[in-house]
C-alpha cells in the first residue's frame, strides 16, 4: 500500500486512501508538481477546490492550478499576471498596427479612385472613420485596474 | 469598557485580514499596508484561494516595495479563480492569446492587401509624409507608376525598390520605421503558446457553463 500512494500523500507522509482527492491528478512519478501546488495554496486549499469540482473537471483545475503555481514560483511578484498583463500590452500594439495599416489602405483606395492631376496646394486628410469598426470588441474588457496593476513590471521570461 | 475591536495599538482599525482572522491587528501586520479594512472581500478571497499562512510566507519572502504589487496579483488571481474554478487565469490567458492571434491574423491580411498598392506603384508613405510637412514641391504627390516617380524623394525611392518584396514583414518595417514588433509579438505568442497547448480553448470568455459547481 505504501509504495500505491500518491505524490500528495508521500508528500504529506500519510496513507493515500482508495478516494483520495489528490490520487488521480498527482501521479507518483511527478512529486514535483505537487509539491508546486502546496506551495501556493496548501493542500487544504487544493483537496477543497477540488472536491467543489465535479469529477470531470478535475483535471483540467488541477493542471491550471499546477500551472498558476508554477508561474507564481518563477515570479513571486506578479505570477501569471504578468503573462495577462503583457498580452494585454500586445494586443494594444497590435490593434494600432491594424489601424494603421488599414489608414494607410484606405488612404491609397481613396487616393487610387480620385486621382486626376497632381496639385501642388493638395491638401490630404486621411480617411480614420472605419477605425472605430475595425476593432474587436471583446479585446480589453477585463478591467485591470482595480488591482492596482502596474503598466511595467519584471517579465517572468526576462 | 475598552472596545477592542477598534483599539489596535496604531489606533486605528484593524485591518481586513485581522478582521476576517478575528485577532488583534498588531502594528507590525503584514497584511495591514495591503487589505485596508474597507476592501473586506479582497481578503476574503485570497484567503479562501491560497490561504492566510501561504500569503504570509510569500510577503515575507520579498522586499516591501514589491509587497503591494504581489498582493494585487495574488488578489487578481484569487478573484480569476474564484470566477472559474477549473481554469482561473488560464482562461483569460488562453482567451487574450486568441485574440492576439486574431490580431496578427489581421495584420497579415491587412499587410497583404497593402502590398497590392505597392505592387500597382500606389504608395503612400511618401504621399502622408509629403502631407505632414505641407510638401508642395512634388508634381507626382499623386500616384507613383511604376519604374517612374521622377523626383521622388529618397526614402520614397527605397520604399519603391522593394515592389516585390519577399518579406513582407520586412515592408512594413520600413513603412513605419522599423520596429521589430511583429517578431517580438510572435516570439511571445510562441512562448506562451507552448505552454497553454495542454489546455483546450475555453469556448467563451466567460465560461459560464464551467463555473457549476457540483455541490455534492
Amino acid at each position: 500500500m505504501i509504495s500505491g500512494r500518491c505524490a500528495a500523500c508521500k508528500y504529506l507522509r500519510r496513507r493515500c486512501p482508495s478516494d483520495c482527492i489528490f490520487s488521480p491528478y498527482f501521479p507518483p512519478n511527478d512529486p514535483q508538481r505537487f509539491s508546486c501546488v502546496h506551495k501556493i495554496y496548501g493542500a487544504s486549499n487544493v483537496g477543497k477546490m477540488l472536491q467543489q469540482l465535479p469529477s470531470h473537471l478535475r483535471s483540467q483545475a488541477a493542471d491550471t492550478l499546477y500551472f498558476e503555481a508554477q508561474y507564481r514560483l518563477q515570479d513571486p511578484v506578479y505570477g501569471c499576471v504578468g503573462i495577462i498583463s503583457q498580452l494585454h500590452q500586445q494586443i494594444n500594439s497590435a490593434e494600432s498596427q491594424v489601424a494603421k495599416i488599414q489608414a494607410e489602405i484606405s488612404f491609397l483606395n481613396s487616393n487610387a479612385q480620385e486621382v486626376e492631376e497632381p496639385q501642388v496646394d493638395q491638401h490630404i486628410e486621411a480617411n480614420s472613420t472605419f477605425i472605430n469598426n475595425l476593432l474587436p470588441e471583446q479585446i480589453n474588457t477585463l478591467d485591470l485596474s482595480p488591482y492596482g496593476l502596474p503598466s511595467t513590471q519584471t517579465s517572468w521570461f526576462n | 469598557m475598552r472596545a477592542r475591536w477598534n483599539m489596535a495599538s496604531s489606533s486605528n482599525s484593524p485591518c481586513a485580514a485581522c478582521k476576517f482572522l478575528r485577532r488583534k491587528c498588531q502594528p507590525e501586520c503584514v497584511f495591514a499596508p495591503y487589505f485596508p479594512p474597507d476592501q473586506p472581500q479582497k481578503f476574503a478571497n485570497v484567503h479562501k484561494v491560497f490561504g492566510a499562512s501561504n500569503v504570509t510566507k510569500l510577503l515575507n519572502e520579498l522586499h516591501p516595495h514589491q509587497r503591494e504589487d504581489a498582493v494585487n496579483s495574488l488578489a487578481f488571481e484569487a478573484d480569476m479563480r474564484l470566477r472559474d474554478p477549473v481554469y482561473g487565469c488560464v482562461g483569460l490567458i488562453s482567451v487574450l492569446q486568441h485574440q492576439l492571434r486574431q490580431l496578427q491574423m489581421e495584420i497579415s491580411c491587412a499587410k497583404s492587401e497593402l502590398s497590392k498598392y505597392q505592387n500597382l506603384g500606389i504608395t503612400g508613405h511618401g504621399l502622408i509624409a509629403a502631407a505632414a510637412n505641407n510638401y508642395n514641391h512634388q508634381q507626382n504627390l499623386g500616384i507613383n507608376l511604376i519604374g517612374g516617380g521622377g523626383g521622388v524623394r529618397d526614402h520614397h525611392h527605397h520604399y519603391h525598390h522593394q515592389f516585390f518584396p519577399r518579406d513582407q514583414q520586412q515592408m512594413i518595417r520600413s513603412f513605419d520605421g522599423g520596429n521589430n514588433y511583429d517578431a517580438s509579438l510572435l516570439a511571445m505568442n510562441v512562448s506562451a503558446n507552448l505552454q497553454l497547448s495542454q489546455f483546450p480553448q475555453p469556448r467563451a470568455a466567460a465560461g459560464d457553463d464551467r463555473r457549476t459547481i457540483d455541490p455534492s
